[in-house]
């Protein structure tokens, strides 16, 4: 059923091995029991559908004394006097008080809280209650990632997490690439967040979204100051799933769809394209360049087969791509636990099929795929009644598989080609009629169609894709952690230290490569007649030979890796007093030694303190101090203090509050001040000087030579970025509707940069300085609301908007460079360039002639209708120096935007998600904008079709010319018209819509399970941009990319 | 309670154990970089690191020598862009046009050739690196541990020598610069006021002073002692050197273009020029007899007439690449390296001492029998035939070993002779290449290399020779007390350091006529064109004729002029059987000046970086 491509068994008998192992200790562990008493006052503690609830406390008010209740929701406590008051107490309950009195037996049915008080947020080094927490911090649980139907975890968290922009870059099977930023762009050095799986830092985006539990990220000072000179981008916190005390729990889901590309051009076909040829040559004054009219009619209208392949109409996208690519996913998870062990267990699965074809007979395989094998086992043991010990090990296995493409230049890839190639050059391949009606006596390809040469500019992209060659790549990555939590209650109550060890490694090879080269024909048409050979290999001779396949398996080289060791010990101190101060204190060292990709690792480490105060929930205090340290810095420069402060008052726990408490039920003002760092630096030692000696000369006998290279940054530090948060948390109607505004802003300083205004008088450069700036501020909101009515039915919807601005405050800029080409004072990423004046073209022969004077319109080209380049500075001459200006436009959007909503009502279970960007840009290249851009390249593109004419006066695009006339930079059809070029990419995409539906319970008791539901999951499938071609999620058009999916799926969860 | 804080104090202590190694954690980095003690305890590495400036190589993958070193500065080294600095000025045509356009104020993309395209000449950042490897040097020189402090005295003196050098050169093209005395770092001020060419001048003559005291006098021991020109750092700047340098510097500052006190300058050259001839002749410098004259440019890898030279290596003609001007003579496809205009064949006289400058000279010696237009090579400057190769020149290889430039007319049709054959294929597209087309080739640096004489030849180019000094001299003391006082510290005028020194060399060669030598100003032209002609194609034109302030008359509109040969049956009107007649070149080989051209523009980039720092007019 699951379409396996598994090659290497052997990985998957391994681990199916120790998954028995494992198997097999939880089984046994299973079987020791919960001890219980006999005892005076016994009961069972229910939930609202009478199914016990495991793990409740029930302590006596004013004692120590308590118990936990047991599998089966039973307990009995021995109390002292009938005048004792019992608490019962369950996580995602409202705690109830019940005097005993004269009582033997006391069920208890246990209510959902609805206010949530004790609802727990992931912060750095812990966690702490949502309602003391004064950090900006956004969740989102797992059961929601679940549903967005994507096994890209990355993607999953699309438009769910406030202040938080995730933009996929490609489509490509096991290609996780997708940029996420929380809270905008922060730097030119990497605005990447610190990402951490169980307080690690990890890479997240190829876990199985059923094993985690959660995902916070840390927005502000408050909450990211303890990750000091690290957490400067914001931190991503994933955590995952943990056993919890009951019956084991086996649950299996399966799910099933179809992936198809998101591609929003049409295909011109070739009539089309050479009347356009025409225009542009006629335009040209290229009269000799045309094609005849016979050519023309038989491009529209083929007389014959044969002619249909001379004058090819190839839809390059339709040829390269099948309707759907296939998508899987499985996944089997097992948690529960007892009294001395919890465990959580799972194994999952997922299967990314390609669009793109290739060539998958015999040993050929050059198509993309990927698969991969999730594992986790999570186990908490409870080694005495102070000591935990946690084990987790979690991971994957890849297979990579991807074609290895021959090109015409490094530089093209077949999607470049399929988006450039002309519909008309060639036919995409020779079919196996024609090789049988003219057979080749000089061919004995192994195949039945003949590969064209790849004589386009770009490339054939049929040939590219279908030659054979592959990569296979095993990539395995493991996580392992074991913690030891020692309470110390001995010594003080609420005392506790923890120590972990934690090893992430990854490694990739290449498990198989196959290269081959088969002949590449070309047909010459005028050769058809008898005894002629109109066949003629790609290559100096016409040689019976057949390439040799190469197959190796280089799997001992590692193509990337990282091995990371990471350890930390802190103390824990957690009390409440009377009541009413409510205090946390944490102490703590970390160390890391980080091996990615490089020789030399990365050593970091922190010391860490936070302490928080609150009396009774109302008013809240916090402060974090890190001191953070890299050895990627000077010394004396290595270790930076963070220090943050942050206060909260809860508005609503005033008595005065309670007069409009039916109306609102919450407020909550929370403030945080403080530094953070980022330590990304784009090089290593900045610190020292780099000497070099100099090699191959033609006097070696005076040599060799030490030079100097760039010059020591002898203070190179880390950024340092003050950030304050302002925020308001409300809720209305019984928290019916919640929202929650955050305004931020933030000033980074020392941001490395290599500085430009190094004048000559130096001698030599410098390496990077920390002299950048740059400031930012913006806004989150999250405005919900959840209602269940009477009859059940649930419905509820949310919505998050993000803005985040940023302006460059200084870049070390050349200090001549004028004001309106500087980085300083225009947002992150701007985009220079030049563009038109006027309406945009040259409406005249007079037009063009008194335009600029040193544009001769003889020597560039140019005509009515071409674009009309603005003198930006007015000096009369146009050129690539003083003309070019900063264009409004960036690749990434100042606000990004979502809507999601849903409904459940018996079973039935319905949610969408849209998300989107205003303001954001994109850069259009020849691939996508400019028409016959290269000799004797037939291929125009559809914002091209709207071209200038004298009746056509607002056109999209410039009268049609071609790659003569763009000789310099600004002529006709320039592709350095920035102006002209970028475009605004708004979008608004349908993400995610999920539809599903539970069984009923007792019908699905009959059947022997416990729950079976059945859902289907779309993603993608729907997206409103102006955009003309290409996806508006992606940031570069230039080259061409593997197109981004919408996918759908049907899958089932089953429980046992 | 006891116990209690017990352990609570073992906790503590074990965390602030490990808080006590905290900090050594990331003390770390690789092993394998060279470190800046590594290089500057070493000796031999200090000088790895400093005599990068005469030859280090800052792209380890080319495999030419190339030119961010003290090399491009050298007058006879050339990169692969091969003009000289004659080729830019009147005195010669350059066989290919690169960079010709230059002569006429228009630098279009050869700037860069200047400033940083490492094939041509570099010197504007590479003068500034050599700067910062001086300032680097000297900041550094006390951390050597293992060198006598005479070793250590002669890296100091180069390090000195080096920074005013480089800082001449930047003068003498863009003007006065900020004196950089000091490792210019990250935090220091990078935008700094200029200095004027005079103050920049006195900076540099103060640096070549310092440089004097910590030099040996000179690197090898005087003729005839054996080991006399071959010191393996022979090419290394000595005492010597420094203070001959001051002469010149000192001689630039007194001139026209950047003159400060009046006279006192010129008093100050002449004294400097002065001290720097008796410190030379007193070590066992001399002039080179007539007949070894060429040696000082080729054949020889050393001689005792330079007091700074750098030997080039052994080439044959056709090795255009290794880093001198070898482009002699090509065959038709090749270059013809620099070729005399007429306006300077002009200033040999004849050996009786007729100036033939202009027409009204060249009437007048011909009034008197001493010249013939149409016979105009005979009895001229002894050093016009070590100069120039001109028609009918002694050219090993052609003709009757003779040089063949003439066209005639055969049968209607004009032919050319070997060394006039122009390739067609460039002839008129692109004006490049081919032979020359002044109707002279250069013999003081090439010798008779030429595609038909491919033996190796071993060149030198000379950066101080003696002569210099004694035309230094007479210079400055005609300047500051006329041409015939003798100042109380010397021994010799101005004339007859003329007479007896430069051209008393040359055998057969008459002083300078008296007419010439009793007014100041009339001798300076006389001076000029002495010092024109004795170290011509030795790159000092360039810069003469901008400090004398000359240019705007020598650089005439189209004045540029060769000569048309055509063979003729030998008659009293043509004795020689050649018809010479005087013809203006092509246009685009022509000069204009415009005053912007005293000094070179700066790049849009290294403008952009400078405020205080005056910027230098563009060119058009």
């Amino acid at each position: 059923m699951i379409k396996s491509k598994l090659v290497n068994v052997e990985y998957l008998i391994c681990s199916k091995h120790s998954l028995k192992i494992f198997f097999i200790i939880f089984i046994l562990l299973f079987s020791v029991k919960a001890f219980s008493q006999q005892n005076i006052v016994s009961g069972t503690v229910v939930d609202v559908n009478k199914t016990p609830i495991i793990g409740t406390n029930v302590l006596i008010k004013g004692s120590s004394q308590g118990v936990i209740t047991d599998i089966n929701g039973k307990y009995s406590i021995k109390v002292n006097s009938e005048k004792d008051i019992l608490i019962f107490r369950y996580i995602g309950m409202q705690s109830q008080e019940v005097a005993v009195q004269k009582r033997k037996v006391i069920d208890i049915e246990m209510v959902e809280e609805s206010k949530k008080l004790d609802e727990v947020v992931v912060v750095g080094y812990g966690t702490q209650k949502k309602t003391s927490a004064v950090g900006a911090i956004s969740q989102v649980k797992g059961e929601d990632l679940m549903q967005s139907g994507t096994a890209d975890i990355s993607q999953a968290i699309s438009g769910k997490l406030s202040g938080v922009m995730t933009m996929q870059q490609t489509g490509q099977p096991g290609s996780n690439n997708t940029e996420i930023l929380v809270r905008g762009l922060s730097s030119w050095n990497g605005s990447q967040p610190l990402i951490l799986v169980d307080g690690v830092e990890r890479d997240f985006t190829t876990m199985d979204p059923n094993e985690v539990e959660s995902i916070s990220v840390l927005k502000d000072a408050s909450a990211t100051a303890v990750f000091g000179a690290r957490g400067g981008n914001g931190v991503v916190i994933v955590t995952t799933k943990r056993g919890k005390v009951g019956k084991p729990k086996l649950s299996a889901s399966f799910s099933r769809g179809v992936n198809k590309a998101i591609t929003n051009s049409d295909f011109i076909d070739s009539y089309t394209t050479e009347l356009a040829w025409n225009i542009s040559q006629m335009n040209l004054g290229k009269f000799t360049n045309l094609t005849p009219q016979q050519a023309l009619n038989e491009y529209e209208n083929p007389s014959s087969l044969l002619k249909a392949l001379e004058y090819p109409n190839v839809n390059w996208y339709n040829e390269t791509t099948k309707a759907f690519a296939e998508n899987s996913n499985a996944n089997v998870t097992l948690s529960g636990g007892s009294d001395f062990l919890k465990y959580f267990v799972s194994l999952g699965y997922n299967f990314q099929g390609s669009v793109f074809k290739g060539r998958t007979d015999h040993i050929y395989d050059s198509e993309h795929w990927y698969e991969k094998f999730n594992y986790r086992t999570n186990l908490d043991f409870n080694i005495s009644k102070s000591t935990t010990l946690a084990f987790n090990i979690g991971g994957d296995i890849s297979i990579n598989n991807t074609p290895q493409y021959e090109t015409v230049n490094s530089t093209f890839n077949p999607w470049n080609a399929i988006f450039n190639t002309s519909p008309s050059s060639s036919p995409a391949y020779y079919p196996e009629w024609l090789v049988n009606e003219y057979p080749n006596s000089n061919s004995i390809e192994d195949s039945k169609i003949l590969l064209a040469t790849n004589s386009d500019y770009f490339g054939n992209p049929f040939t590219m894709l279908n030659m054979g060659s592959y990569n296979r790549t095993l990539g395995t990555k493991l996580f392992t952690d074991i913690v030891i939590d020692q309470k110390l209650g001995f010594i003080a109550s609420g005392l506790s230290i923890k120590g972990k060890v934690s090893l992430s490694t990854y490694y990739s090879n290449i498990m198989r490569s196959v290269s081959h080269k088969p002949g590449l024909y070309s047909f010459d048409f005028s050769k058809t007649g008898a005894n002629q050979n109109p066949w003629s290999k790609d290559g100096s001779t016409n040689e019976i030979t057949k390439d040799q396949i190469i197959v190796s398996y280089p799997s001992g080289i590692q193509n990337d890796f990282y091995r990371d060791l990471y350890y930390e010990i802190g103390i824990n101190y957690e009390n409440s007093i009377a009541n009413k101060h409510n205090i946390t204190a944490l102490a703590l060292i970390n160390r890391q030694n980080k091996q990615n990709n490089v020789d030399f690792p990365f050593y970091n480490q922190a010391l860490v303190t936070r302490a928080t105060y609150n009396f009774k929930y109302k008013y809240l205090i916090e402060t974090n101090i890190s001191y953070t340290g890299s050895e990627a810095f000077a010394p004396g420069n290595r270790f930076g203090l963070f220090p943050s402060v942050a206060l909260g008052w809860v508005i609503s726990e005033e008595h005065f509050f309670n007069k409009i408490k039916s109306f609102a039920n919450k407020l909550k003002i929370r403030y945080s001040d403080g530094l953070v760092g980022s330590d990304k630096a784009t090089e290593r030692w900045l610190y020292t000087s780099d000497y070099w000696i100099d090699g191959a000369r033609a006097n070696p006998e005076k040599g060799p030579f030490i030079h100097e290279g760039a010059v020591a940054n002898g203070t190179a530090q880390w950024e340092q970025s003050h950030k304050r948060d302002l925020g308001i948390e409300m809720g209305f109607f019984d928290n019916l509707i919640n929202l929650e505004v955050s305004l931020f802003d933030e000033y980074r300083e020392k941001m490395l940069v290599t500085p430009a205004n190094t004048s000559f008088l130096v001698g030599n450069s410098f390496k990077q300085l920390n002299l950048g700036a740059l400031k930012k501020h913006g806004i989150d909101i999250e405005l919900g609301f959840n209602k269940v009515d009477q009859k059940g039915l649930r419905y509820w919807g949310k919505t998050m908007w993000g803005l985040s601005e940023n302006r460059v405050i200084e870049k070390a800029e050349a200090l001549y460079t004028p004001e309106y080409q500087k980085a300083a004072g225009k947002s992150l990423g701007y985009i220079v360039g030049s563009t038109t004046v006027g309406n945009g073209y040259f409406t005249s022969v007079d037009d063009i002639y008194t335009n600029v004077a040193s544009l001769s319109p003889d020597a560039n080209g140019f005509v009515v209708g071409s674009y009309k380049v603005a003198d930006y500075n007015a000096d009369g001459k146009i050129d690539r120096n003083g003309d070019l200006y900063a264009i409004a436009g960036n690749l990434y959007a100042p606000v990004t935007y979502s809507f999601s909503g849903g409904l459940s009502y018996k079973g039935f279970d319905f949610s969408l998600l849209f998300s989107g960007n205003i303001g954001k840009y994109v850069q259009y290249g020849y691939p996508y904008e400019l028409e016959f851009s290269f000799d004797n390249n037939h291929r125009i593109h559809q914002s091209a079709l709207d071209y200038w004419t004298p009746v056509n006066t607002t056109a999209n695009h410039s009268t049609l010319l071609g790659k003569d006339v763009g000789t310099i930079a600004f002529a006709g059809s320039a592709i350095n018209l920035e102006g002209r070029y970028i475009r605004n990419a708004d979008y608004l995409r349908l993400k995610e819509i999920y539809v599903g539906y539970t069984f009923d319970k007792n019908f699905v008791k009959k059947l022997g399970y416990s729950d079976i539901s059945v859902f289907a999951t779309g993603n993608n499938i729907l997206t409103f941009t102006n955009l003309i071609e290409g996806d508006p999620e992606t940031k570069s058009f230039t080259s061409g990319f593997y197109p981004l999916m919408a996918s759908v799926k049907f899958g089932i969860k089953i429980l046992f | 309670m006891k116990t209690k804080l017990v352990i609570l104090v073992s906790i503590i202590l074990v965390i602030t154990t490990s808080c006590s190694e905290f900090e050594e954690y990331l003390d770390k980095s690789p092993e394998s970089t060279l470190s800046e003690k590594d290089i500057f305890t070493d000796y031999s590495n200090f000088k790895s690191y400093l005599y990068r400036c005469y030859s280090g190589n800052d792209d380890a993958t080319n495999t030419l020598n190339t030119y961010n070193n003290l090399r491009c500065t050298y007058p006879l080294y050339y990169g692969n862009n091969k003009t000289s600095w004659d080729a830019l000025s009147d005195v010669c045509d350059g066989g290919r046009m690169l960079q010709q356009h230059i002569k006429r104020g228009t630098m279009a993309n050869s700037l860069s050739g200047f400033v940083n395209t490492w094939i041509a000449r570099p010197i504007f950042s590479t003068m500034f690196t050599m700067i910062r490897i001086a300032n680097v040097s000297l900041k550094n020189i006390n951390m050597i541990q293992n060198a006598s402090p005479k070793e250590i005295n002669d890296l100091k003196g180069q390090a000195y020598f080096i920074r005013g050098y480089s800082h001449y050169w930047l003068t003498v093209l863009w003007g006065g610069m900020p004196y950089i005395d000091y490792v210019i770092t990250s935090d220091d001020e990078q935008d700094l006021p200029r200095l004027s060419n005079y103050e920049t001048f006195m900076k540099i003559a103060q640096d070549m002073d310092s440089a004097f005291k910590y030099l040996p006098i000179r690197r090898d021991p005087p003729f005839p002692t054996a080991g006399n020109l071959t010191n393996p750092d022979q090419e290394k700047p000595c005492g010597v050197a420094a203070i001959a340098f001051k002469s010149r510097v000192l001689l630039f500052a007194a001139s026209k273009l950047s003159n400060k006190y009046g006279i006192l300058d010129w008093e100050k050259a002449a004294k400097a020029s002065w001290e720097a001839i008796e410190l030379a002749e007193n070590n066992g410098y001399f002039l080179l007899p007539e007949s070894d004259y060429l040696r000082n440019f080729f054949g020889q890898q050393y001689t005792n007439e330079h007091i700074w030279a750098q030997y080039m290596g052994n080439n044959n003609y056709a090795n255009g690449t290794a880093g001198y001007i070898c482009t002699s003579m090509r065959n038709a496809m090749g270059s013809s390296g620099d070729c005399p205009t007429q306006n300077f064949i002009d200033k040999f006289e004849t050996k009786w001492g007729d100036p033939l400058n202009t027409q009204l000279d060249r009437d007048a010696a011909n009034t008197i029998g001493n010249y013939n237009e149409q016979d105009p090579y005979s009895n001229r400057d002894p050093r016009f035939y070590l100069n120039i190769i001109y028609n009918q020149a002694p050219l090993a290889g052609f003709t009757n070993d003779k040089a063949q430039i003439y066209r005639q007319t055969i049968n209607g049709k004009t032919e050319y002779s070997e060394l006039l054959v122009l390739n067609t294929l460039s002839d008129k597209s692109s004006i490049t290449d081919g032979n020359t087309r002044t109707g002279y080739l250069n013999r003081k640096i090439l010798g008779e290399r030429s595609y038909k004489n491919t033996s190796q030849v071993m060149l030198s180019c000379p950066i101080i020779r003696l002569a210099e000094l004694y035309l230094n001299y007479a210079e400055a003391a005609n300047m500051a007390y006329g041409p015939n006082v003798i100042p109380s510290y010397a021994n010799k005028s101005s004339v007859e350091i003329i007479n007896e020194k430069i051209r008393g060399r040359f055998s057969g060669f008459a002083p300078i006529q008296l007419r010439f030598t009793t007014d100041k100003e009339i001798f300076y032209e006389r001076i000029k064109n002495e010092r024109d002609i004795e170290l011509c194609f030795e790159g000092h034109h360039f810069f003469d004729v901008r400090r004398w302030m000359d240019a705007p008359k020598a650089y005439a509109d189209n004045s540029l002029i060769g000569i048309d040969i055509e063979k003729v049956p030998v008659s009293v009107q043509y004795p020689t059987g050649f018809k010479y007649s005087r013809q203006p070149l092509e246009a685009a080989r022509q000069i204009a000046w415009k005053d912007f051209m005293y000094y070179l523009p700066m790049m849009p980039n290294d403008k952009n970086n400078v405020i205080v720092f005056t910027k230098n007019p563009d060119w058009n």
